[in-house]
C-alpha cells in the first residue's frame, strides 16, 4: 500500500461523507475564517515591531518579549481547530500494510495542515520587515525568520501530543490562561525571560541548529507516538469508568420531560465529549474577565454586550447546536419510543434553559464589575432563553453530524468538542441581540433599553407554542435525513 | 393489527421491497426469513417509520405510521446497537424506558426478575455502562428492553445472531412464552429457520424484497419447511 492509495482512501472518504451542500457552504465560511486568520497573524508578526514602538520600547527588544504570545496562540489556535491526522487507520491495521507507511502518510498529511502555511507567511513577514524597514542584513533577517518559522511549525507536532495526551489538556489551558494573567498584572514579567530565547535567536544565528533539533524532537517523539498506539488495545481499549450513581429524582417535577432530563444530565457528564462542552461552557463563564478588566474595553458597550452573549450562551451554543447530533448513537431508538417529537425537542430545550439560567446565576460575581454589567448580562441571559435557544435548535436541525461520545478514547480520533462550524453557526446568535441593543439604547434611555430588552425575551418565551410548532415541523421534515446522516 | 398496503421502496431507481398486500392479525408471532439484501430490516425500519415508504404505506393499529406517531405508544423494537444508550447502566436503560412507557421502578424491578435466568448474572446489578458490555450482552439487555411494559407489537431483528447456543435456547423459550398468550403481535426475523420455526405461528419468505412464501407453520413439519424454503434459504 503506497502513500497515493492511501490519500486516495482519505479524498474518497471526504467525497462520499453526504451533506455536501452544506459543507459547501460550511467550506466558504471555513475558509474566510482561515484568512482573516492568516491575516491577523501575519500582520501580529510584522506589526509587533511597531507596536513595541508606540509602547516606547525599543521595537526589537518588544518583539522578542512578545514573540511568546506569538507561539502560545499559535498552539492554543491549533489546539482547538487544527484537525488529527485521522486517515482510515482501522481496518488498515491488519492490511499489508507497513506500520510505518501509516505513521508517516499520518505525519506528512499534518505537516500539510493550513497552519504551517500561516507560520510560512509570518516567518516572511518576519523577513520582509526586518530586511526592509530596518535594513538589517539579508543573511540575519533570513536566519532569524527562518528560526522563528521552525519554532513555530514545530507546533504542528507539539499540538498532535498535547491533543492525544488527554490529560494535558485542562493543565495546559490553565497554565497558558495563568501565565498571561500574571504577565498582564504585572506580577511577574514571563515575557522578560521569554525574550532572551528570541533574542538569542536574532544575535546568534547558528542557534537554528538548536531550533531545528527541537522541531527533528518533535516529529521523532510523535512518530514514536503514533507508532506505539497504533495497536488497537493500546489505541481503543480505556479504563473503565466506574459508575456514580446520583440521585436525580429531584427532576421528577417536570413531569413528561423527566426522564429526558436525566438523561441529558447523564449524557453531559459521562462522556468525554459532553464533558468537555461542560468545561467550555465554564471557560466562556470567564469570557467577561477579559473584557471588563482591559481599560481599552471598559467603557465599550460593545464589548459588554459580546461578552453577556458569551457569559450567558456558551453552554447554550456549545450544546444546542448539536441538538439532536448528541444522541446519534441511539436516535433510532428515540425515534421508535413512546414519546411525540415534541416533547423530546421540548426537553432539549429545557436543559438549554436551564443551563443559560445556571449560567445566569454563576455569573454574579460580575456584581463585582458595577450593578450596570450585571443587569446587561441578566438582560441578554433573558434574551437568550427567549430566542437563542430556539435558533439553537433550529439550528442542530441542519447540523446532523453523527457524533461519537467517546471519541477521545481512541488516540486517532478527532477529539474536538467545536469546531468552525459551530462558529459560524453562531454569528446569528450574537448578531442579533446586538444589533437589538444598539438600536435600544440608541432609542431610549438605559434602563428602560434593559427593561424593553428583557421583556423581548419574555415575548419569547411566551411564543413557545407556535416556535415549537415550527421547530417540530422543521425536525419532522428532516427526520428520515437526519436518521440516515447518523447511520 | 398490521396491515400493508401497497408497499414499496425504491432507493436511486432500485426496488429493495415491495409488497404489495400482507396483513398481521393480533397477537400472532409472525417469523421474517430471507437472505442477507432481501429486504427484511427495510421492512421493520418502515414499519417503525425510520424510513420513508416510496409508495404505499402501513397501518397498524389502524395508525399509518408515516402520518401519526401513535403507534408509538404501543410499539417496542429492537433492531441494532443503535437502539441502546451506552452510557447508562444496564438498570438505568431498563427504567428510563419503564418511564416512557409509565412503569413504575417496582414494576420493572419485578419485570426483570422474571428474566435472571436470561441475563445469568451478568447484566443486572454490575454498575456497568452499557457500552463496556460484550456484544451478546447489549443484545440481551436490548432484547429485554422491548419487552417492558407490555406492548403490544414487538419487533426484533435478527435476535438469534451473536448469542451464545445456551442463550438462544432460553430466548426461544421466552419468546415461545409471548407468543402463546396471543396478547403481543411477535416480529421477528432470522436467516435461519431453525430458530424461526419454533416461536413462529407463521413464516414469511422474502427474496429481493418480494414475498415469495407465506406459510402457517403448525401444518408442516420441519423437515417440510425446509424443502420449502430450499430454494432460498
Amino acid at each position: 500500500m503506497t502513500f497515493k492509495q492511501l490519500a486516495n482512501l482519505e479524498w474518497k472518504g471526504m467525497k462520499r461523507k453526504g451533506g455536501m451542500a452544506q459543507s459547501i457552504i460550511m467550506a466558504i465560511g471555513k475558509g474566510y475564517f482561515g484568512l482573516c486568520y492568516l491575516i491577523i497573524m501575519t500582520a501580529m508578526s510584522a506589526g509587533l515591531f511597531k507596536l513595541a514602538e508606540e509602547e516606547g520600547m525599543d521595537p526589537f527588544q518588544g518583539f522578542f518579549k512578545y514573540a511568546v504570545y506569538l507561539w502560545l496562540g499559535d498552539l492554543v489556535i491549533r489546539y482547538f481547530f487544527q484537525k488529527m491526522p485521522t486517515t482510515l487507520v482501522k481496518p488498515l491495521l491488519i492490511q499489508n500494510v507497513r506500520k510505518k507507511t501509516i505513521v508517516n502518510y499520518c505525519l506528512t498529511k499534518s505537516s500539510l495542515s493550513f497552519f504551517n502555511f500561516v507560520n510560512l507567511f509570518m516567518g516572511v513577514a518576519l523577513l520582509l520587515v526586518l530586511a526592509l524597514d530596518y535594513k538589517v542584513g539579508f543573511v540575519t533577517s533570513f536566519m532569524f525568520a527562518l528560526s522563528f518559522t521552525i519554532f513555530l511549525w514545530a507546533n504542528n507536532f507539539l499540538v498532535q501530543l498535547l491533543n492525544h495526551v488527554n490529560k494535558f489538556a485542562l493543565p495546559f489551558l490553565i497554565v497558558f490562561a495563568g501565565v498571561l494573567a500574571l504577565d498582564f498584572f504585572k506580577y511577574v514579567e514571563v515575557t522578560a525571560y521569554t525574550k532572551y530565547f528570541f533574542e538569542a535567536l536574532y544575535n546568534y544565528p547558528f542557534l537554528i541548529v538548536v531550533v531545528t533539533a527541537y522541531l527533528i524532537a518533535m516529529l521523532v517523539a510523535c512518530y514514536r507516538f503514533y507508532f506505539k498506539n497504533l495497536s488497537l488495545d493500546s489505541a481503543v481499549i480505556v479504563k473503565k469508568e466506574t459508575y456514580k450513581y446520583y440521585d436525580l429524582n429531584f427532576l421528577n417535577r417536570f413531569g413528561t420531560l423527566a426522564p429526558f432530563l436525566k438523561l441529558d444530565l447523564k449524557l453531559l457528564t459521562r462522556n468525554k465529549r459532553t464533558r468537555m462542552v461542560l468545561m467550555m461552557s465554564g471557560l466562556f463563564l470567564l469570557y467577561g474577565l477579559i473584557f471588563f478588566t482591559m481599560d481599552m474595553y471598559k467603557s465599550n458597550t460593545f464589548f459588554t454586550i459580546l461578552a453577556a452573549i458569551m457569559i450567558t450562551g456558551g453552554f447554550m451554543m456549545l450544546f444546542g447546536q448539536y441538538v439532536p447530533s448528541w444522541d446519534s448513537s441511539y436516535y433510532p431508538l428515540m425515534m421508535t419510543q413512546n414519546i411525540p417529537y415534541r416533547t423530546y425537542l421540548e426537553s432539549k430545550w429545557l436543559v438549554m434553559v436551564l443551563g443559560t439560567l445556571v449560567s445566569i446565576i454563576l455569573a454574579s460575581f460580575y456584581l463585582f464589575f458595577g450593578l450596570q454589567t450585571y443587569l446587561i448580562i441578566v438582560a441578554v441571559g433573558f434574551y437568550n432563553i427567549g430566542w437563542n435557544c430556539y435558533l439553537s435548535l433550529i439550528t442542530g436541525a441542519f447540523v446532523r453530524s453523527k457524533i461519537d461520545l467517546s471519541s477521545n478514547k481512541n488516540a486517532f480520533g478527532d477529539t474536538k468538542a467545536f469546531n468552525v462550524q459551530t462558529l459560524l453557526l453562531s454569528i446569528p446568535t450574537i448578531a442579533i441581540p446586538m444589533l437589538l441593543y444598539f438600536v435600544l439604547t440608541k432609542l431610549l434611555p438605559f434602563n428602560t433599553a434593559m427593561i424593553v430588552f428583557v421583556a423581548i425575551g419574555l415575548v419569547g418565551i411566551l411564543l413557545k407554542k407556535p416556535m415549537f410548532n415550527l421547530i417540530e415541523n422543521l425536525y419532522k421534515s428532516q427526520k428520515y435525513k437526519t436518521i440516515k446522516a447518523y447511520k | 393489527m398490521i396491515q400493508v398496503e401497497n408497499l414499496k421502496k425504491i432507493y436511486d431507481g432500485n426496488t429493495v421491497l415491495d409488497i404489495q398486500g400482507l396483513e398481521i392479525p393480533i397477537g400472532e408471532s409472525f417469523g421474517l426469513v430471507g437472505n442477507n439484501g432481501a429486504g427484511k430490516t427495510t421492512f421493520f425500519s418502515l414499519l417503525l417509520d425510520l424510513i420513508e415508504p416510496t409508495q404505499g404505506f402501513i397501518k397498524t393499529n389502524n395508525v399509518i405510521v408515516n402520518k401519526n406517531e401513535d403507534w408509538k405508544t404501543f410499539t417496542t423494537a429492537f433492531l441494532d446497537d443503535s437502539f441502546l444508550i451506552g452510557y447508562l447502566t444496564c438498570e438505568e436503560y431498563f427504567y428510563f424506558l419503564g418511564e416512557l412507557r409509565s412503569q413504575t421502578k417496582q414494576q420493572v424491578d419485578a419485570f426483570l426478575l422474571t428474566y435472571a435466568d436470561f441475563f445469568n448474572n451478568e447484566i443486572l446489578g454490575k454498575n456497568k455502562f452499557i457500552r463496556d458490555l460484550s456484544k451478546g450482552n447489549q443484545k440481551k439487555v436490548g432484547i429485554i428492553g422491548t419487552l417492558i411494559g407490555n406492548p403490544k407489537v414487538v419487533i426484533l431483528d435478527e435476535p438469534f445472531a451473536n448469542l451464545d447456543p445456551t442463550t438462544q435456547i432460553r430466548l426461544k423459550k421466552i419468546l415461545r412464552n409471548i407468543a402463546d398468550t396471543k396478547q403481543t403481535t411477535l416480529l421477528v426475523s432470522s436467516h435461519d429457520l431453525n430458530h424461526t420455526f419454533e416461536i413462529s405461528d407463521r413464516i414469511v419468505c422474502f427474496e429481493r424484497g418480494r414475498i415469495i412464501k407465506d406459510i402457517d407453520t403448525k401444518q408442516y413439519s420441519f423437515e417440510e419447511l425446509t424443502s420449502f424454503f430450499d430454494v432460498v434459504v
